[in-house]
């Protein structure tokens, strides 16, 4: 059950990674960079790695997000 | 009067690199507790050896008490990262430094104010941030036992300052979190230099390490991991202010 779960989690991974790049408009795609690298955190978890999931949790959802979202606020204000 | 100003900086640079290669090569060729670069160790001595035989639970393994910090950190990953692998820690810390500051170069200064936030945003922001507050105390103070350290704590709680100026809040200046920003990081390497002068290793644990699993054990991991964490805070915190202030010490809501 476990290992049915991994793997669906990397396929929706995967999928949303594609996703990223099909998205036309970047600011949809900034926001589902943050799904990767909410699952991404999710299957560090799977693979017994705490510390490093909490780490991809809170730089990778958290503050990458917050900091492409300021630039993109700050790029478009400019153009 | 510029050329001979160069020279001597020149000349200054040479002396310093010589002295930092003398450095190297004297720690990478003795057989003292430290960074190794080459291979002249046995293997009993080898870092990898130390963390396949340890066991906390197991009476009859190899893993024997010596007051080093790999004992007394309940947490392999943070007697790793804190004690073994110190230097790539601060240097990270390093790396962040030199991207804010890159930061400051590359946004435009210019005075843009902080939007209206709502209501709901506005009233609830106080409760977030205690939270958020609480859980990267948590974790930076409990990063030798269990998943956590100061690098993701750091960044916990400066996404609470963030929370903070989405919400418009007058949380901490600019010049606050520089000065905290200054503190932490001299007195890492203050820390890192007085293990060098009291053990002979830079970055070295000199502090006893107590009992595994309580909160105070693992010598200095809680002490740097504290440091570490506050310098990251206010380092990330920094960027958002980058974004908002503009320039400006104190923005009008």
């Amino acid at each position: 059950m476990m290992l049915l779960l991994a793997t669906f989690l990397s396929f929706v991974m995967i999928a949303t990674a594609i996703w990223v790049i099909l998205t036309p408009s970047l600011l949809k795609a900034i926001i589902i960079f943050a799904i990767v690298s909410l699952v991404a955190s999710v299957s560090f978890i799977f693979m017994q790695a705490p510390d490093v999931a909490i780490t991809e949790a809170s730089i990778g959802a958290g503050i990458t997000t917050a900091i492409f979202i300021l630039s993109y606020k700050r790029v478009s204000e400019k153009n | 009067m510029k050329n001979d100003k160069s020279l001597l900086l020149n000349i200054l640079a040479i002396a310093f690199l010589a002295v930092l290669a003398y450095f190297i090569y004297s720690v990478a060729t003795s057989n003292d507790i430290g960074i190794k670069v080459t291979d002249n160790n046995v293997v009993e001595n080898r870092v990898a050896y130390r963390y396949l035989n340890k066991n906390v639970l197991d009476e009859n393994s190899k893993y024997e008490w010596g007051g080093k910090a790999e004992d007394s950190a309940a947490n392999v990953v943070t007697s790793i990262v804190a004690d073994y692998r110190l230097f790539d820690t601060s240097l990270e810390v390093i790396v962040l430094f030199i991207t804010v500051m890159g930061f400051g170069l590359v946004i435009p200064k210019e005075n843009i104010k902080i939007k209206e936030s709502t209501e709901l945003l506005y009233h609830w922001t106080p409760l977030l941030m205690t939270y958020m507050l609480l859980v990267g105390g948590y974790m930076f103070i409990n990063g030798h036992i269990s998943p956590g350290g100061g690098f993701p704590a750091g960044a916990i709680m400066s996404t609470a300052i963030l929370v903070g100026v989405l919400a418009g809040k007058q949380t901490v200046s600019h010049t606050t979190l520089k000065k905290i920003e200054a503190i932490a990081g001299t007195l890492i390497f203050s820390i890192a230099t007085l293990g060098f002068f009291l053990k002979g290793s830079f970055f070295i644990n000199f502090l006893e390490g107590g009992n595994v699993g309580d909160l105070f054990s693992a010598g200095l991991i809680p002490i740097l991991y504290t440091l570490v964490a506050f310098k990251v805070a206010a380092e990330l915190s920094g960027i958002y202010f980058e974004f908002y202030e503009g320039g400006e010490e104190h923005d009008n809501v």
